[in-house]
């Protein structure tokens, strides 16, 4: 544990001198102003939903590429990877950081929407989750793209079909396969976090969801990180 | 400590091999140095030696052990320098000290006030490595290198974008290194380099080993054993070194008027090198 307390230090300090964390801030307190300017508006729950979400999707999924690319552009992979570092450790220090900077972000957005009105286990839960598994993907994109033009490009499609459950959560649809996508879950605890009437059975196939998920893309993730791909 | 035997590979979706059949030992407290063009193989072993490329053909053993069996602790015993600067640009050259020493088994760190200064960067520890010079960021590569007294290291061109005080300092540390009982194993296109710390060198063209040996006796075989002699006049002459003293035309021409310089008419390692290599690309 201290081993993995040190790894997010350095890693908080790597994202906090690379001007990251400035970065997520500034994105959360424009979609802060964004859900205080709309909040009054009328019944915008799912719409600040879809906000909320897309804070750790772009912190999870951006920001992992953008920090393999600065480690890329100063070579820095080749000397981490004849050290004894842990893998584990170094994949998991990074993106409970991410997930870490990204749940402060959120808890801020739904202060503006909500109040104190929201159950904040289930919220926090959602929301670092659902940070994780954008991380998780985005390791993998990573491993295949050289800079950060073709990293986007490549995202943004992928981005759009993992986020495909937002068709039935705004009533477009009602797909079941879309509910077994990876963030499903996150989605289920987030939206019940302040829901006026939370549906205990979406909490518990939230929960359920995600335990299968994280594990699976985590272990892809690191496949591909310990495969050295990541350096390019 | 190091031995490897009919070592050869191939990259991944390339049908040439980059080594073939490579065989060579390195003892501890041995410089042992690659010397080659660009594109020889030299880098590409020291990454097979340091498990960056897998799936290579042949035997290689570390320490009477094979190189596969060993786990994450083998780089507990290994230090890499690398030919270029390799560091978190935003953070002090002592915060990427610690980042680095923090993958490590504390109990063999050195101090690190030591390591600064026998690279001259104790003043400067604090400032980022953003603000280095090219030099600068070597000598942190060095250190981060050494910094967890491995006992084999390898080190990429170590000299490479020094000035030629702190090459000097470098060398000097790598002669201690050495002095300490580790096996080093350099690879390098400075000949110079080689030539000064290397107790034997292998020469490498087109992945082949072309010939093994210490760069003393390599000199000595492919040079002329005569010494010049330059007088001030202008006049040279070669006379051969047995018997010197004893030569009466050396004793009359050295009578003849004043003295420039008298030199031995020994190969340099590079004149060696084009020589040996050369006649192995006529092949």
């Amino acid at each position: 544990m201290t081993k993995l307390l040190k790894q997010i230090k350095w890693q908080f300090l790597i994202f906090y001198r690379n001007n990251l964390i400035v970065m997520i801030l500034a994105m959360a307190v424009f979609y802060m102003f964004v859900i205080y300017l709309l909040k009054d508006i009328g019944n915008l729950e799912k719409f600040t939903t879809l906000l909320i979400f897309n804070e750790p999707t772009m912190v999870g999924f951006i920001f992992i590429g953008v920090a393999v690319i600065l480690e890329r552009d100063q070579n820095v992979f080749p000397a981490l990877f004849v050290s004894p570092l842990n893998e584990h450790l170094y994949l998991i220090s990074r993106i409970v950081t991410l997930s870490a900077i990204s749940m402060i972000c959120m808890l801020g957005m739904v202060f503006v929407a909500k109040g104190s009105e929201f159950q904040p286990i289930h919220f926090l839960t959602g929301g670092f989750t659902s940070c994780a598994i954008f991380s998780f993907v985005g390791i993998y994109v990573i491993s295949f793209t050289e800079d950060i033009l073709h990293f986007v490009l490549r995202s943004i499609p992928l981005i759009i079909i993992m986020s495909l459950p937002f068709l039935n959560y705004f009533g477009i649809t009602d797909i079941f396969v879309f509910k077994l996508f990876p963030v499903q879950g996150s989605l289920y605890l987030i939206d019940n976090s302040y829901s006026i009437s939370p549906d205990s059975s979406e909490i518990i196939f939230g929960y359920l969801s995600l335990a299968i998920w994280l594990p699976l893309l985590y272990l892809a993730a690191f496949r591909i990180f310990r495969s050295g791909s990541v350096r390019g | 400590m190091i031995k490897a035997e009919n070592l050869s590979y191939t990259y991944p979706g390339t049908d040439k091999a980059v080594l073939r059949g490579l065989n060579f030992e390195i003892g501890r407290g041995e410089i042992f140095g690659f010397l080659g063009p660009s594109g020889a193989g030299k880098s590409t072993t020291q990454k097979v030696l340091y498990k960056v490329l897998h799936d290579f053909q042949g035997e290689i053993e570390i320490n009477g052990r094979p190189l596969g069996k060993w786990g994450k602790e083998y780089f507990e015993r290994i230090g890499v320098g690398f030919e270029l600067p390799n560091h978190y640009l935003k953070l002090t050259a002592e915060e990427n000290l610690a980042l680095f020493a923090s993958f490590y088994n504390t109990e063999n760190l050195i101090d690190f006030d030591e390591l600064y200064k026998i690279v001259g960067l104790a003043e400067v520890r604090h400032r980022r490595v953003e603000e280095f010079s090219k030099g600068m960021k070597m000598r942190l590569n060095f250190i981060r290198a050494i910094m967890h007294d491995p006992d084999i290291l390898f080190f990429d061109e170590p000299t490479a974008g020094l000035d030629p005080q702190n090459a000097q300092q470098i060398k000097q540390h790598i002669l201690k290194l050495k002095s300490t009982g580790k096996t080093i194993f350099l690879t390098t296109h400075d000949m110079t380099t080689a030539d000064e710390l290397c107790d034997r060198v292998s020469f490498i063209v087109e992945g082949e080993i072309c010939l093994t040996e210490n760069p003393a006796i390599l000199k000595d075989r492919h040079g002329k054993q005569q010494v010049k002699v330059e007088l001030k006049s202008g006049e040279t002459s070669e006379f051969p070194v047995a018997g010197l003293g004893e030569n009466s035309e050396f004793l009359a021409f050295i009578k003849r008027g004043e003295i420039l310089r008298i030199n031995s008419q020994e190969a340099t390692l590079e004149e060696v090198f084009i020589k040996v290599t050369g006649e192995k690309l006529q092949k």
